[in-house]
């Protein structure tokens, strides 16, 4: 029962400190684990989607360039535009400080409705993926694919084109100075903080009185932290924690409201 | 007893000095960021009214009868351009003379980017396409800055209206801010159609 009380505070306080900002009910979670083609619409196969995120994922690696896929069956009533730049900034797109991010929204059209499609491009990507660009990739590469309902194909060239555009631009840092590393040196100072205090709490016990249980009261304390703390490393399910490997999440990027939206 | 009281006294000044001095510090920080994000407001401003000479030029080689729009947005122009906002005077009239301004440019663009349905040629023209593409996107930009404009002035006004700082906020010059609010300039911004 304490453990259990125990636990459930950690979860809170894990929740406060990092999630504490609480999002609109509009705009979807990322999925988790974190991806970079978040197909909510569906209208990717497993291979086409495996596809995308390998390329995507790539130049992530490499250059720190966060491109996102996302379809959506249906925008809740915002524009294009709005939509997009509202989930780039709430997914904290691109990395921090280079605000390399963009969104590339994919509304497919079904039945009567309109298909939209509209690419944001955070405030660091507008100087080589100017809107007029943006434009011309969605004209040229895209929308054809898209008008006979080849989305994969129309994703997958506007992206490729994308990278051209602004291949050069970024580079990925080193592993120091990534995002992720600042949280992550806190919370191991945090930890070893805390295993102090604990153990020589559980020393000071054991010696003033020799009592068993308060010394276990310690031990229970323990699991816990340490739990958490293995868990959050291993399943990169928190935003900006990459850096080993896997795929981190948004870095902390911002969006200015640059990019440009078609639809069909 | 007498030294105590001076002692008690002594850690009061001391007290409100740290206590003003930190919030003194966010007040500058949070006024700081006004004027960061009203720098960027203006860029995205600049931003249109850099547009316009280029989509004047392209306009003007098809649509030779508009002669009336386009002199009516090259004026609106100019006019908006020679009004700027020192960031240290953010008041509400001078956001709103600033906002005044530029929705007129807004309007007058509006009207001349409806003038493209009755010139084909105008519309299917790679470099028209292109800067409706631009246009489109730097009214995105004046919506997002401005309303990122608008939270961080509410964080400052808030912040300065709060108990403390409400006290000495007014003995160093930190005084309310405006914002910027939904006008039939901004109404009107050229919904550009594909």
């Amino acid at each position: 029962m304490k453990k259990l009380n125990l636990n459930l505070l950690f979860l809170i306080l894990a929740l406060s400190g990092w999630c504490a900002s609480s999002y609109a009910q509009e705009i979807p979670q990322p999925i988790d684990p974190p991806r970079l083609v978040n197909d909510f619409a569906g209208i990717f196969s497993d291979a086409q989607k495996q596809d995308l995120e390998t390329i995507l994922r790539a130049y992530n690696d490499s250059t720190s360039t966060q491109i996102y896929v996302v379809t959506m069956k249906d925008l809740q009533g915002y524009p294009a535009s709005d939509f997009a730049f509202k989930l780039g900034e709430q997914w904290k797109i691109g990395q921090k400080g280079k605000n390399n991010g963009a969104v590339v929204l994919i509304k497919p059209k079904v039945g009567n409705s309109r298909g939209d499609l509209y690419i944001a491009t955070g405030y660091g990507l507008e100087e080589k993926l100017t809107d007029a660009r943006c434009g011309r990739i969605m004209d040229q590469y895209m929308i054809p694919y898209f008008r006979q309902n080849d989305y994969y194909s129309g994703a997958k060239a506007g992206v490729e084109v994308m990278i051209k555009y602004l291949s050069g631009q970024f580079k990925a840092d080193k592993k120091k100075d990534e995002p992720g590393s600042g949280p992550r040196t806190f919370f191991v100072i945090l930890l070893i903080i805390v295993a102090i205090i604990i153990f020589s709490n559980i020393g000071k016990n054991g010696r003033n009185n020799g009592n068993g249980s308060s010394g276990g009261g310690g031990g229970m304390f323990i699991p816990p932290f340490f739990g958490g703390g293995r868990g959050r490393s291993d399943d990169d399910s928190f935003g900006g924690f990459g850096g080993d490997g896997g795929f981190g999440g948004g870095g902390g990027g911002s969006f200015g409201g640059g990019g440009a939206g078609r639809s069909w | 007893m007498k030294t105590s009281f001076k002692l008690t006294l002594l850690v009061a000044l001391f007290a409100a000095i740290f206590f003003s001095s930190c919030s003194y510090n966010t007040m500058v920080e949070k006024q700081e960021a006004t004027s960061s994000q009203w720098a960027q407001v203006q860029n995205a401003y600049q931003r249109r009214a850099d547009l316009i000479p280029n989509l004047v030029a392209t306009v003007k080689g098809y649509a030779k009868h508009e002669e009336g729009t386009l002199t009516a947005v090259i004026e609106a122009r100019a006019k908006a351009t020679q009004i700027t906002v020192d960031p240290t005077k953010l008041t509400e009239e001078n956001i709103q003379k600033y906002q005044e301004a530029q929705g007129q440019l807004g309007t007058a663009l509006g009207k001349l980017m409806m003038v493209k349905e009755s010139y084909p040629d105008l519309k299917a023209n790679q470099n028209f396409m292109a800067l409706q593409d631009e246009l489109t996107g730097t009214e995105n930009r004046i919506a997002v800055e401005r309303n990122k404009f608008n939270t961080v002035v509410q964080d400052y006004n808030q912040y300065i209206r709060k108990f403390p700082q409400v006290i000495w906020a007014g003995w160093f010059g930190f005084s309310k801010k405006g914002y910027f609010e939904a006008d039939a300039g901004a109404k009107n911004a050229p919904k550009v159609e594909f």
